[in-house]
């Protein structure tokens, strides 16, 4: 996000406003005073009381717009640290564009750029960088999963840790301080034992997260499931009736161009990306080696991959350029083709074991049980991640296993050295990637821990 | 009707240091004191350094400060602190008598300065132009241009021992005006500060067989760069050590509700790591051992200084619990334990020179900054001494890094933010730890030496000091060897390295102690170096490859924080908040580091600001 920002009040319609719905919430953020907002509301402004809801009007030039539900919640005290007042409005698409209107026109607001509340948020200290993330994550959950870890950011597990994190961090930085600059206090012994206690317990929070970045499971946050094989061996024809079964009600994914053909599909409680490769070749104008690199690193970020083979087509080059992928499923198409078996029967042996569905030509008549066992298959593979429950976020898992290889080294360090200036000044490192991950712990935070927890001081 | 360049007012450790730069300028500097109270008077704990503390006494040793030398003079007991955690963090405390330490430094501000000592009660201060007036109880009235305020807990200070209060900055003396009565519109902290004293406990009443003795350790250095190394001018005493149990904290938490900190008869905040007795008897309960340290206070006085017991508790509850310590069954009290509170002013309105931001040639240095500890003054002191001198001559301001100095730290500290308890020095408070150590402070604080174009004893030895470090660091980079050869095949461990590599990477061996390596080195290669330089070469060496880590980072950090900005064109800026405006117009940040370490600016405005984008 551009961190250039300006301080101008904004406004956004904070609930879908595409579609009719019975409530739109508009929110208003970073005004100083209601002076700019008064001369629009029917309520005079010493009447709101901050977090009561009002009723009141929303008024143009003596021409009533709607009738709303108004509450303010002043600054510093509501989600981003700003002042912020949310109008419920009814949930026509033009209504609300009109209030909006009103505001930007005639009341100074701006309107919000993405994620703007949020940065806003970010920046006044009322979330946390992982939080934003978190929020992110939950507001753009494909799946349980995802919902449930973006929570888990903003107020769960996750949450949990790295606060644990950061206090663990905070304790094992105080001993070293102590050390230092209070021995006589303390008692060496004690000081020493100290450090070595706050780093076991640093270090025991850093390895559980390592835990959970030990494979990539970014795609979760767009679980893809994506369809190969060669021209002609059915693909498009399972996905169109992949998609006539559980296409999902929100349509396809608009606004990007893409030389692959994506639908949005809902298995059990999930929603996925259905991708047929097939578009790959077709619009590259026969350059069969970019249309397969593409294929290849589309298949390589996917959650599911599926390989579909016609027996009939075997081409054992192409077959061969496929083997870095690991497949989760086969279709074996043209089952019902005069000499299936013995087309089938050489290649075979070559295929990797794993579960295969076996298809007519015309895979529109895919069976009920056929349907089910490839639900079965995509979601038992959901689950068996999700119980792992690994971190989502890139950039978390990256600088997790960062800091995990220097709490090993931080770990080695401290068996050999008795230099506290050397294990103080390396400890830096350690502190340097936490806060990279969570936040800054400041020298005013070390000593205000120390002083509270230890009898400090002749 | 009496004219002066610059006038000191207060004659503590902020003031000596004070007057005695200026004057080395050739200025006329006068310095005002309290009639009845010693110069440099130590009137609480009887030493001098200590962790943090001991590298700003060596820091104004290089500066050419007072400190140093005075310590060395009345030290009557010596100690390296820390001294099994590295050379870092090690630091120098010395025991003083405080009789000698007064002594010495009045008769080194009349031998060795110009310095006129002006011994009166300050009534009033005015100003008229440009030109201050302070006028003495004496009906004598002092010009001045440039006002040094060093007046330490005076500033409308109260005492208090039990329900008994008086006025005063501390025990026997009056307390000097209060700040509304020199300037209306200087702002003090809305908070009065607070700090105590524990009783003290006639020698000849103490049974030390029951206590641990402390001796004066023999290998530790003087502070000043012209004494002899080890050479002590006085007789070296021991401290010794007991320890508080229930009984004395029983007597204590019995008595909450007479102490004037608890019971809200003193509002003041005192610093959390100078804690009174009933500060640990309150606040840990579950604890009842704490350390006591004897500390004897002089040669010719007959008390200890019980450290580590202060307190405002009446005076019968003070005799109770002092008396259940092991060795103080039978003591008697000399003079009874007080807290005292007083005002202090706030530091955000300093600039960097500890100049006022809205009152041109005045300064303020010391206690009355909110800072505890004789070192802390002793190092404002003397910056704002050079700093009153160097805007009478038309030179720019003085002012030495936080990455260079403890003093640095803790002066860009004091005007950066606010604090709500006195200020003292800790190691942690320094990013830089592993630089800023008491063997190189020479070096570090060379470049700000010079910048004082003054050319005198101490700074011909930093020239030569710096020089000889810098050819031995040389030779030691430029010097290859064999682990097999002679002499280094004797030395322990060295099988482990089994390559041919210079006498820096020997140095840096974590199992070798680098000083005494360097020492039989160049014994064997017969080169002569001073002692101190051959120490300071040799934990450098160690440090080297530590220091190469960080300083990738660090030198980033220095390009960047030593950023002039202008604050002015910040608060026009569209891109910064409201909220950190405010605390920008506050503080009026000059650099960039400053500006970052604001209490609660934001990491946008920051980034806005590093951008350039504003």
């Amino acid at each position: 996000m551009d961190l250039v920002y300006s301080d101008d009040p904004i406004i956004a319609c904070s609930t879908n406003s595409l579609s009719p719905s019975a409530i739109n919430v508009v929110r208003l953020s970073g005004f100083q005073n209601f002076a700019p907002i008064e001369p629009f509301l029917s309520i005079k402004s010493s009447q709101i009381k901050p977090r009561y809801a009002h009723y009141c009007k929303v008024i143009d030039d003596s021409r009533v717009l709607d009738d709303v539900v108004l509450v303010y919640f002043p600054a510093p005290k509501s989600y981003n640290g700003e002042n912020i007042l949310e109008l419920s409005v009814h949930g026509n698409p033009l209504l609300t564009q009109n209030i909006i209107n009103l505001f930007v026109e005639k009341a100074g607001f701006r309107i919000a750029k993405p994620g703007e509340f949020s940065f806003r948020a970010l920046r006044n200290k009322k979330l946390s960088l992982s939080q934003v993330e978190g929020l992110d994550l939950l507001l753009n959950a494909n799946n349980k999963y995802a919902l449930e870890h973006g929570r888990s950011f903003l107020s769960g597990d996750l949450y949990e840790l790295y606060l644990k994190l950061q206090k663990t961090l905070l304790t094992f930085r105080s001993s070293l301080e102590i050390l230092t600059d209070f021995s006589d206090d303390v008692g060496e012994e004690q000081a020493w034992q100290n450090i070595k206690n706050s780093f076991r317990d640093f270090s025991q929070v850093v390895k559980g997260l390592s835990s959970k970045t030990q494979s990539d499971y970014s795609q979760l946050i767009e679980s893809k499931i994506t369809l190969l094989g060669l021209p002609n061996a059915g693909k498009s024809t399972i996905f169109n009736s992949l998609l006539k079964q559980n296409r999902a009600i929100v349509s396809d994914i608009k606004g990007t161009t893409r030389d692959y053909i994506t639908e949005k599909i809902k298995i059990r409680d999930n929603f996925y990306f259905l991708v047929d490769t097939a578009g790959v070749r077709e619009s590259k104008n026969n350059i069969e080696k970019l249309g397969i690199d593409q294929s290849l690193s589309l298949a390589r970020n996917s959650f599911f991959n599926v390989l579909v083979i016609n027996p009939f087509e075997w081409d054992e080059g192409y077959f061969k350029k496929l083997k870095e992928i690991s497949f989760d499923l086969i279709f074996i198409t043209h089952t019902d083709r005069e000499g299936f078996s013995k087309a089938l029967a050489p290649i075979e042996p070559l295929l990797p074991k794993i579960d295969k569905i076996y298809l007519k030509i015309e895979a529109s008549s895919f069976s009920f049980e056929q349907f089910e066992s490839f639900k079965n298959l995509v979601s038992k593979k959901m689950e068996s991640i999700i119980n792992k429950k690994p971190l989502l976020l890139d950039r978390h898992v990256n600088i997790i296993n960062m800091l995990d290889s220097e709490v090993d080294s931080y770990s080695q360090l401290l068996k050999e050295q008795t230099d506290i200036g050397i294990l103080s000044s390396e400890f830096l490192i350690l502190e340097k990637t936490v806060a990279e991950l969570i936040g800054i712990v400041s020298p005013n935070d070390v000593l205000h821990h120390i002083f509270n927890n230890f009898c400090i001081g002749k | 009707m009496r004219l002066f360049d610059i006038i000191v007012l207060g004659g503590g450790h902020a003031g000596v240091e004070a007057s005695a730069i200026a004057s080395r300028f050739h200025l006329k500097v006068a310095l005002i004191t309290m009639p009845n109270v010693p110069i440099a008077s130590a009137p609480c704990n009887p030493c001098i350094g200590g962790v943090g503390k001991g590298q700003v006494v060596k820091e104004l040793d290089a500066l050419g400060g007072v400190m140093p030398i005075i310590a060395d003079k009345a030290g009557i007991q010596y100690r390296t602190l820390n001294e099994s955690k590295g050379f870092a963090v090690q630091s120098t405390r010395v025991q003083i008598d405080k009789d000698v330490y007064a002594l010495e430094a009045e008769k080194y501000l009349q031998e060795e300065t110009n310095v006129e000592i002006v011994k009166a009660k300050v009534e009033n201060i005015s100003i008229e132009n440009d030109t201050y007036r302070v006028s003495t109880s004496d009906g004598e009235h002092f010009y001045s241009k440039k006002i040094i305020l060093t007046v330490g807990t005076f500033l409308n200070g109260r005492l208090h021992t039990g329900a008994r209060v008086r006025d005063g900055g501390r025990d026997g003396c009056e307390s000097s005006i209060s700040l509304e009565q020199i300037f209306s519109q200087i702002k003090k902290r809305p908070l009065r500060f607070k700090t105590g004293t524990p009783p003290r406990i006639k020698i000849e009443t103490v049974d030390f067989s029951k206590c641990e003795e402390q001796k004066s350790d023999e290998l530790t250095e003087n502070f000043h760069w012209s004494h002899q190394n080890l050479g002590r001018n006085l007789t070296q005493v021991s401290c010794y050590l007991t320890r508080t149990n229930e009984k004395t904290m029983g007597f204590i938490r019995e008595n909450k509700e007479k102490s004037p900190m608890f019971n809200g008869q003193i509002n003041a905040v005192g610093a959390r790591y100078c804690p009174s007795i009933e500060d640990k008897a309150f606040r840990y309960l579950d604890k009842n051992i704490h350390h006591v340290f004897l500390e004897p206070e002089g040669h010719n006085r007959d008390t200890l200084y019980p450290s580590g017991i202060s307190s405002s508790l009446p005076e019968d509850i003070q005799e109770l619990y002092v008396k259940t310590i092991p060795g103080l069954e039978n003591s008697s009290i000399k003079t009874y334990g007080y807290a005292v509170e007083y005002d202090v002013v706030d530091t955000t309105d300093l600039c960097l020179s500890l100049e006022h931001k809205k009152f041109s040639g005045l300064y303020f240095a010391g206690q009355v900054n909110g800072t505890s500890g004789y070192e802390e003054a002793a190092g404002q002191g003397f910056v704002a001494g050079v700093n009153a001198a160097f805007s009478i001559l038309g030179r720019e301001e003085f002012s030495i890094s936080r990455l260079d100095s403890y003093i640095g730290v803790m002066i860009e500290d004091l005007v950066s933010n606010t604090r709500d308890e006195p200020y003292r020095l800790f190691t942690a408070r320094s990013e830089n730890r592993l630089y800023v150590r008491e063997d190189n402070a020479v070096l570090r604080l060379f470049p700000y030496r010079e910048s004082l174009m003054l050319n005198l004893p101490v700074d011909f030895y930093n020239r030569d000091f710096v020089k000889s470090f810098e050819t031995l660091s040389e030779i030691l980079d430029t010097e290859f060897f064999h682990p097999s050869e002679c002499p280094y095949r004797d030395i322990p461990g060295i099988n482990k390295l089994n390559k041919r590599l210079n006498l820096s990477e020997l140095l840096r061996q974590s199992w070798l102690n680098p000083v005494e390596i360097l020492e039989l080195l160049l014994n064997y290669m017969g080169l002569k170096y001073p002692r101190a330089v051959v120490r300071s070469v040799a934990i450098s060496k160690k440090y080297e490859g530590y220091i190469g880590r960080a300083s990738g980072q660090l030198e980033k950090i220095r390009k960047l924080d030593s950023m002039k900005i202008d604050w002015s064109q910040l608060k026009d800026s569209k891109n910064i908040s409201f909220e950190c405006k405010q605390r920008i117009l506050k503080i009026k940040p000059e650099t960039f580091g400053q500006l970052k370490r604001i209490e609660g600016i934001r990491p946008a405005t920051l980034s806005v600001v590093a951008g350039g984008a504003l």
